[in-house]
């Protein structure tokens, strides 16, 4: 591992004054930064440590929702007796991420803010479209575990377990930034390369996650999270959906955000709209699960998984909404 | 001079007598009704507390005084020669003592793999070693590179090799060389085979054929490859991670090696992991041991993942096309076997073994070897068998399906083990092969089952020594150098000892993984217990036999009548003398007796040469995600004696889970645009992990087999045979179509389904050809 040196600012603005030196990296728990500077495919000269900073590591519960502090640890959320009551996707979305030990330490702002798992991009000598180079060799290379949706200039998919939940819940990101405090919905956060291929999230220089607030008004009628992975000790999704019926009590207000398939969690109002409480709703809704997908060699099998996690997603739902 | 006694062999219901010779110093083997307080008891291991608490020292855990890091650099291209190294840069770093290349040292200019080794560097501490590494400057002639078996058969394919070696050659039957003419007489021979099985095939009542493909499988020893070397005052002391301590030695005084060293001291103490990749020092021990004598301090140097995975050894890939003719009475008449496999850029072997365990009528068989620009094959756990059998039991189902005739049926037919067919039984009694399951894809979560078949032959050999020593004061210790890569060999070592003396097992020292004592095996072929205890037990025997006869001498009674039990002095056939243990050791006039055994050389006439074992798997697969789970194992095992329950249930154990890691998530993945491994870590090189372990029931037989004084069979390998072909036997059960590639994941589920469904509209599709 290259040597770093590691900064602890004690407040927000030393923090961003910091990260503006040459070559600096923001780090919360390191579980993804310090695996990419052992691999060589990031090598910051200096880490400024965000765990410094007072205020970030609270979970307030208020009527307008709950917020999540950006340093909150996964173990911290998933255990939280008001974060389970009110939005238990949130919770099972977390208890399907990484290993009780990575989740007894990673937070909340790392899971959103962390790099895709693409093994490209973590292998050094692979230079492409998200490192600062030209292409995506996964287009001509194995693909199995790459995404099949909006995959032309860059096929890595977006890995953070919570970001198809927080889509779904329309949480709302509060950012530090120079300017003082900005606001973005989650769909606004999480980015495809379209528009910068070198990020996931839309944070501008020297920005970080503070918290992130969970709309009482989005709490789910009910819900479901299914996700399909090879291993069920620790391993990544290869695909996953997200499902919220009935948000705030409106109903056919619902929500079905793709997981591990596109750059960026991808909600699909068509598929919504499928979910009528009629009897074919299931084949209805599952049977469009592929639509604007553009496979690659290995990954076309991506197609018929959404369709059997559809599906289960609305039973399971379902049977929890009658349960 | 061999001697003749009269011993009973068998198992369960099954015994016979049996005259045999055996060596003329050699202890009658235990026969049915020994009165044995140790042995067939279930016994922790002694180090198991040290193990689980993590004070074990293993080889990676040492730390001699001013010991420093090595590193090794590796190439990154697909396939390379090395053109020039220019060392200067990182030979003025902070820290570094030391910098040797492999041109130099193994006089190998070539880097046929990204991840040979092209250099090392030994310095104060691992990031200064790191540091040094990058700041080497290598100069590369890059070739084209090829490495997948299938791009290396493509005609016009880069040539992995260098000289005259071609990529793709048959290995067996073996090419005969040197002799004139020899060749064509083979291939003619080879012809006539074809065509007379051929035949055989075509005139059979029913014919199925399938093609099979099994993946790379990397070692993954928790413990990576490598040693702490240290030199002191010439000798080399090397803490090696090693599953052959005599063989790490020998190769690092060999006149032939890089190394030289007039004196070597091994020290194996605890190995974490070998599966048959850690018989040879490697270049990582060669390198270790000079950079340690160039820095002039001691050198750790283990591997790190990613050089582990890339370079220290795999199980070969295979392709295997089958065709076999069967009659309707269930008789196999013949078999045409032709297969595919690489040993990467290794030497080692890389066949399936297809056309063992049944009888499978006449055999035609070819196998090719075909090089690749990978890290080269190692031995691994069962070489060649879990591949073999995943074919060939795939086409046992299906010539049994296609004749109409119970899977279970249809092997016993074709089986004349007399161990297997009672194991049969208990396994399918076990796995309630009769039940009702939603089975063919009836239902979105449909269940089936699998059964397949283990074979093994090792009942251990020669070239193994024990010391035991019996102090004056009571002390018991017994001596051998061999290593413990999970065989439990201090433990066995230890209750075999203490059995012979009539001592409780903490009453026994045991001394294990030090080539400062006597010889013993490489842990290879799994023969590690099967020759070790014989010598153990040989020398516990006449240590006993010789302060028997102080006793006698001091007491006035007859030395032959005396034995050891409950630690106290037996007189035989009557009970206790009343003397304990420790009084008869007091008698002695020396300090202790010291007996030094080797076992014989040769396994006595016995009840079986092989070993069998049957296993069925219950799987549940989910046709929505293409998930598989695999429920329920049990694996049906025998070993001859079984000397310690535990620790040979738990080496089926192992097999069974490396086994189901095997048939669903272990895979070697390359990029074919580099050449380069893409899961060279634990991340996406994918291995069982708690949550996907089955339930494991395992039965062991207790077989008096007589070959030995031990009877111990090898124990290690065979349980991993049988555990991926059952699994996938049960996955097509359930899916009601046959899975033909490792490691059946979610893809290729869903893909088998798709396929399945999309046949179901073509009713004219020909049973038993690949979907």
């Amino acid at each position: 591992m290259r040597p770093f040196k590691v900064i602890r600012p004690v407040n927000e603005k030393e923090a961003m004054e910091q990260v503006s030196e040459d070559n600096a990296s923001y780090m919360a728990a390191g579980t993804d930064l310090l695996n990419r500077i052992k691999e060589h495919v990031a090598s910051p000269d200096s880490v400024v440590d965000l765990k410094s900073l007072p205020g970030m590591n609270t979970i307030e519960v208020t009527d307008q929702g709950i917020w999540i502090g950006a340093l909150v640890r996964l173990s911290a959320v998933s255990s939280h007796a008001d974060v389970l009551s009110r939005f238990p996707a949130v919770c099972e979305t977390i208890i399907h991420a990484a290993t009780p030990q990575i989740r007894n330490m990673a937070t909340v702002g790392g899971n959103l803010c962390q790099k895709p798992r693409c093994w490209y991009l973590r292998h050094e000598g692979y230079s492409c479209v998200k490192n600062g180079g030209t292409g995506c060799w996964a287009r001509d290379g194995e693909n199995e575990f790459h995404g099949i949706f909006d995959n032309q200039i860059c096929s890595a998919t977006q890995p953070s377990n919570l970001a198809p939940v927080f889509v779904a819940h329309e949480a709302v990101i509060e950012i530090a930034s120079k300017d003082g405090v900005r606001e973005l919905t989650a769909d606004q956060f999480f980015i495809g390369p379209a528009s910068d291929p070198l990020r996931e999230v839309s944070l501008e220089e020297g920005e970080f996650v503070r918290r992130v607030m969970l709309p009482e008004s989005t709490r789910a009628g009910s819900w479901a999270y299914e996700e399909a992975r090879e291993k069920q000790s620790f391993d990544w999704a290869q695909a996953s959906v997200t499902l919220l019926l009935d948000r705030g009590g409106r109903k056919g207000d619902h929500r079905v955000v793709l997981g591990a398939v596109s750059p960026a969690p991808l909600r699909r109002s068509d598929i919504e709209k499928k979910i009528d409480g009629s009897d074919d709703e299931i084949a209805e809704a599952s049977g469009i699960a592929g639509a604007g997908a553009t496979p690659l060699s290995e990954n076309g099998y991506k197609i018929p998984m959404l369709k059997g996690l559809i599906g289960k997603a609305i039973r399971s739902a379902r049977s929890r909404k009658e349960g | 001079m061999p001697k003749e006694i009269q011993i009973k062999v068998g198992f369960g219901d099954q015994f016979r007598d049996l005259t045999v010779r055996i060596q003329d110093d050699d202890v009658k083997p235990w026969q049915p009704g020994d009165r044995l307080s140790l042995i067939g008891q279930s016994t922790p291991r002694v180090d198991a507390v040290a193990k689980v608490t993590g004070t074990a020292n293993y080889s990676y855990d040492q730390k001699p005084k001013g010991m420093i890091y090595g590193k090794i650099l590796r190439s990154p291209h697909g396939n390379a020669d090395i053109v020039s190294i220019d060392i200067d840069k990182a030979k003025k770093m902070p820290g570094v003592r030391a910098i040797l290349t492999t041109p130099e040292i193994f006089e190998d200019e070539s880097a046929r793999y990204a991840g040979a080794e092209v250099a090392a560097v030994a310095a104060d501490t691992e990031m200064q070693a790191e540091a040094a590494l990058r700041a080497i400057e290598v100069e590369y002639d890059i070739k084209p590179h090829c490495v997948t078996v299938e791009d290396a058969r493509k005609e016009g394919a880069p040539q992995v090799g260098r000289g005259e070696q071609v990529n793709v050659a048959r290995i067996s039957p073996r090419q005969r060389r040197g002799r004139r003419g020899s060749n064509s007489d083979m291939d003619e021979r080879l012809a006539r085979q074809e065509a007379a099985v051929g035949k055989v095939i075509q005139d059979s009542d029913v014919v199925v054929e399938g093609e099979f493909s099994t993946q790379v499988q990397t070692h993954a020893p928790l413990e990576t490859h490598g040693s702490v070397c240290s030199w002191e005052d010439g000798r080399l002391i090397c803490w090696a991670s090693s599953q052959a301590t005599f063989g790490f030695r020998n190769e690092l005084t060999s006149n032939w090696g890089g190394v030289r060293a007039k004196s070597c001291q091994i020290l194996s103490e605890y190995v974490g992991g070998g599966f048959g990749s850690k018989f040879s020092a490697g270049r990582e021990g060669v390198l270790g041991a000079l950079l340690a004598k160039e820095a002039g301090v001691p050198v750790h140097l283990l591997l790190d993942r990613s050089g582990e995975q890339l370079s220290a050894g795999n199980r070969p890939d295979s392709v295997q096309q089958m065709k076999m003719g069967v009659n309707k009475d269930g008789v196999i008449q013949g078999t045409r076997i032709r297969s595919w496999g690489t040993p990467g850029t290794g030497t080692g072997g890389a066949g399936a073994h297809n056309d063992g365990i049944y009888n499978i009528g006449e055999v035609d068989k070819i196998e090719y070897g075909v090089r690749t620009n990978t890290g080269g094959a190692e031995a691994h756990r069962a070489p060649g068998w879990p591949q073999g059998a995943f074919a060939l039991e795939q086409m046992m189902d299906m010539a049994a399906d296609e004749i109409g005739m119970d899977r279970v049926e249809f092997r016993k037919k074709n089986d004349e083990h007399p161990i297997r067919k009672v194991e049969y039984d208990i396994a399918k009694d076990r796995i309630k092969w009769n039940r009702s399951l939603t089975r063919n894809g009836g239902a979105e979560t449909c269940q089936g089952l699998g059964i397949a078949s283990n074979l093994w032959f090792s009942a251990g050999g020669g070239g193994a020594s024990a010391l035991v020593r019996i102090t004056k004061d009571g002390q018991v210790e017994v001596r051998n150098g061999a290593q413990d890569i999970g065989t439990g060999t201090r433990t066995v070592m230890g209750m075999v000892v203490a059995e012979e003396l009539g001592l409780e097992m903490n009453q026994v020292a045991t001394r294990i993984g030090n080539t400062d004592d006597p010889q013993g095996p490489a842990s290879g072929g799994s023969t590690t217990i099967g020759t070790v205890t014989p010598a153990a037990r040989l020398a516990a025997y006449h240590a006993k036999k010789e302060l028997m006869e102080i006793v006698a001498d001091r007491k006035g009674w007859d030395a032959s009548e005396l034995d050891l039990k409950d630690q106290e002095v037996w007189r035989i056939g009557e009970g206790s003398t009343g003397m304990t243990f420790e009084s008869a050791c007091a008698l002695m006039d020396d300090d202790a007796i010291e007996v030094l055994k080797g076992r014989p050389r040769r396994n006595y006439e016995g009840f079986s040469d092989t070993n069998a074992g049957v296993q069925a798997a219950h799987v549940e697969v989910n046709q929505a995600t293409g998930a598989v789970k695999v429920l329920k194992v049990v694996a049906v095992a025998d070993a001859g004696k079984i000397l310690n329950p535990l620790t040979s249930e738990s080496q089926v154990r192992g097999g069974v889970i490396q086994g189901v890691s095997f048939a669903l998530f272990e895979r070697r993945i390359m990029d074919r645009q580099k050449g380069r491994m893409l899961n060279d870590d634990f991340e996406n090189y994918k291995i069982l992990g708690s949550m996907d372990c089955p339930e494991i029931d395992v039965v062991l037989l207790d077989v008096y087999n007589g070959k030995s004084n031990t009877q111990v069979m090898g124990l290690g390998e065979p349980p991993i045979v049988a555990t991926a072909a059952a699994v996938a036997n049960a996955v097509s059960d359930a899916l009601g179509v046959r899975m033909y590639d490792l490691p059946i994941t979610p893809k290729k589920v869903l893909e088998a389904i798709a396929k399945r469904d999309a046949a179901k509209e073509v009713p004219a599709q020909k049973k038993g050809e690949r979907l």
